[in-house]
């Protein structure tokens, strides 16, 4: 456990390393979040509700929205694709820690550190707005952690996986680019899914993304009730459990054809 | 003449070269394009949903929201076609290779914009997008009737590009004094959000900051105004002179740069 949490802490130096970035990062959330805000109150000027989703509802969206990118981060696929590049890679290797583990954890400890840093910016509005989240209830709030935990668990078993297919193509910028694009538009996290039109929103509900982001939000948003929120914490757990044994299939078979690099 | 011949063949050598470079992993080059079309197309689809539930956001419809889309992007391919390789200067001070390009027979400020990969990277899928949205918004918004609505989108396209270089050049150069100068351009790039709508949706603080400060909404908001909002000459002069401007700082900043760079060694 000791060192685990140790990994933690380097993941979180290591974002501290370069402050200005680190500042800039949250900078830019909170200036998407202001985006986001005037849209919807654009959106909202003459109408109480759409799709079921009041303002109130929405501004829960927004924040909450926001907390969850910076939580969830970008995810390690670059990271190692670019130390398997360098080479660098071989010093995990050596270590008797696994390498799903030391890439997941540090990057679990710059999300940590990225949601605090926004909360705090983020406590004079929901002071100001606190009629609006008093509203959320105590066992909307138990089970929106629990669904952000299985979802932290998701991505990163995604990022791992397509991490880790650098060892066959060399290369995975295009491949991060591609993820990152799909997450924006099957997330549901500029815009709730709940909008999307009908077509679109079949696709979103195949993918694993509207489970990673869209689905916690809901239950905080008050638009997944009861057995909904069954459903889709099951479905959380089906897809961490099949992507999480296609992940050791190719893991294993990575570790015996890896090539490493550079020196 | 001669030179101008001889500077154009440099530049599409270099931009040969950089094309290679691109393609050098096939299927990343494929992802790589696809992924920036899905991105720009976020975009699209975000305003489509938006408005697939509200009619005008603020007195703009939806293709009027579109038209202002398509121009930012359609700003952005030119720039990114000719300009983008500028933004690499803090690259170029940090690792000293900046010296190279001032001891080469060609000008400093010329291999700057042709050495780099960027340029042969990202424009393709913005042509596509933004030239379409242009195209489909503008033949329903009845723009392009005449020879005097090309000629003016044509001047607010090149004063865009314009805007845009200059701003993005001014935080580049400061590289030259501060060595790492990146975070001030992940900043602009934030702050790109905010020209993808009109922005009379925001808080009056934000338009004064974008149309004086850093006068982003030059780029596409005051064009799209102009253009669809009954050709106020004032709102022309107003463009005109922040180029004036901008150019002159750039202009300076640059040159005062160029003097006060000291080779941080290879």
């Amino acid at each position: 456990m000791k060192k685990y949490i140790a990994l933690i802490k380097v993941g979180m130096q290591k974002e501290l390393m370069y402050r200005a970035n680190f500042c800039i990062g949250i900078f830019s959330m909170a200036l998407s979040f202001a985006v986001e805000l005037a849209i919807w109150s654009a959106v909202y000027q003459d109408k109480a509700e759409i799709e079921n989703i009041t303002y109130e509802g929405m501004v829960i969206y927004a924040v909450m929205t926001s907390l969850l990118q910076r939580f969830l981060g970008n995810g390690t696929d670059e990271q190692i694709g670019a130390d398997f590049q360098s080479g660098s890679i071989v010093a995990s290797f050596l270590t008797p820690l696994g390498l799903p583990m030391r890439y997941s954890l540090q990057e679990l400890g710059k999300g940590l550190l990225n949601a605090l840093a926004l909360l705090v910016l983020f406590i004079p509005y929901c002071i100001w707005k606190r009629d609006i989240l008093s509203a959320v209830q105590p066992q909307q709030w138990l089970l929106f952690l629990l669904a952000v935990i299985l979802s932290y668990l998701l991505f990163s078993i995604i990022n791992y996986m397509l991490g880790i297919i650098t060892f066959w193509t060399n290369s995975n910028i295009g491949i991060y680019m591609l993820k990152m694009a799909c997450i924006n538009i099957f997330s549901g996290m500029f815009i709730p899914v709940a909008f999307y039109p009908g077509l679109l929103k079949d696709i979103c509900m195949a993918l694993p993304f509207q489970s990673i982001y869209y689905f916690p939000l809901t239950i905080i948003m008050g638009e997944a009730r009861g057995m909904q929120i069954a459903y889709g914490l099951a479905g959380q757990l089906l897809w961490a459990g099949a992507l999480a044994a296609g992940c050791l299939i190719m893991h294993q078979r990575a570790m015996r054809q890896v090539v490493i690099q550079g020196g | 003449m001669k030179k101008i011949r001889w500077y154009l063949e440099c530049f599409v050598t270099y931009f040969k070269i950089n094309v290679l470079v691109v393609m050098e992993y096939k299927l990343d080059f494929l992802a790589i394009n696809l992924a920036s079309i899905l991105a720009l197309l976020v975009g699209v689809f975000n305003i489509e949903i938006i408005f697939s539930h509200v009619e005008a956001m603020k007195a703009w419809n939806k293709d009027e929201v579109l038209w202002c889309l398509g121009f930012f992007y359609m700003v952005r391919a030119i720039y990114n076609t000719f300009f983008i390789n500028t933004l690499s200067i803090s690259y170029w001070v940090q690792n000293g290779k900046f010296d190279l390009y001032m001891i080469r027979p060609l000008n400093t400020f010329f291999q700057l914009l042709s050495s780099g990969r960027y340029n042969a990277e990202y424009p393709l899928d913005e042509y596509l997008v933004g030239g379409i949205l242009l195209v489909k918004t503008g033949c329903s918004l009845h723009l392009f009737q005449d020879g005097t609505d090309w000629l003016l989108f044509a001047y607010l396209l090149l004063t865009g590009v314009f805007v845009y270089f200059s701003i993005l050049f001014i935080f580049s150069s400061l590289s030259f004094w501060m060595v790492k100068s990146n975070m001030f351009l992940v900043m602009i790039e934030n702050l790109e959000r905010l020209a993808e709508y009109p922005i009379d949706i925001y808080h009056k603080a934000i338009r004064v900051a974008v149309s004086m400060l850093i006068p982003i909404a030059l780029v596409n908001y005051y064009p799209t105004v102009f253009l669809l909002r009954g050709r106020d000459v004032r709102v022309l002069l107003f463009i005109t002179g922040v180029c004036v401007v901008l150019g002159v700082i750039a202009v300076a900043v640059w040159k005062l740069g160029m003097k006060a760079y000291q080779s941080t060694g290879a």
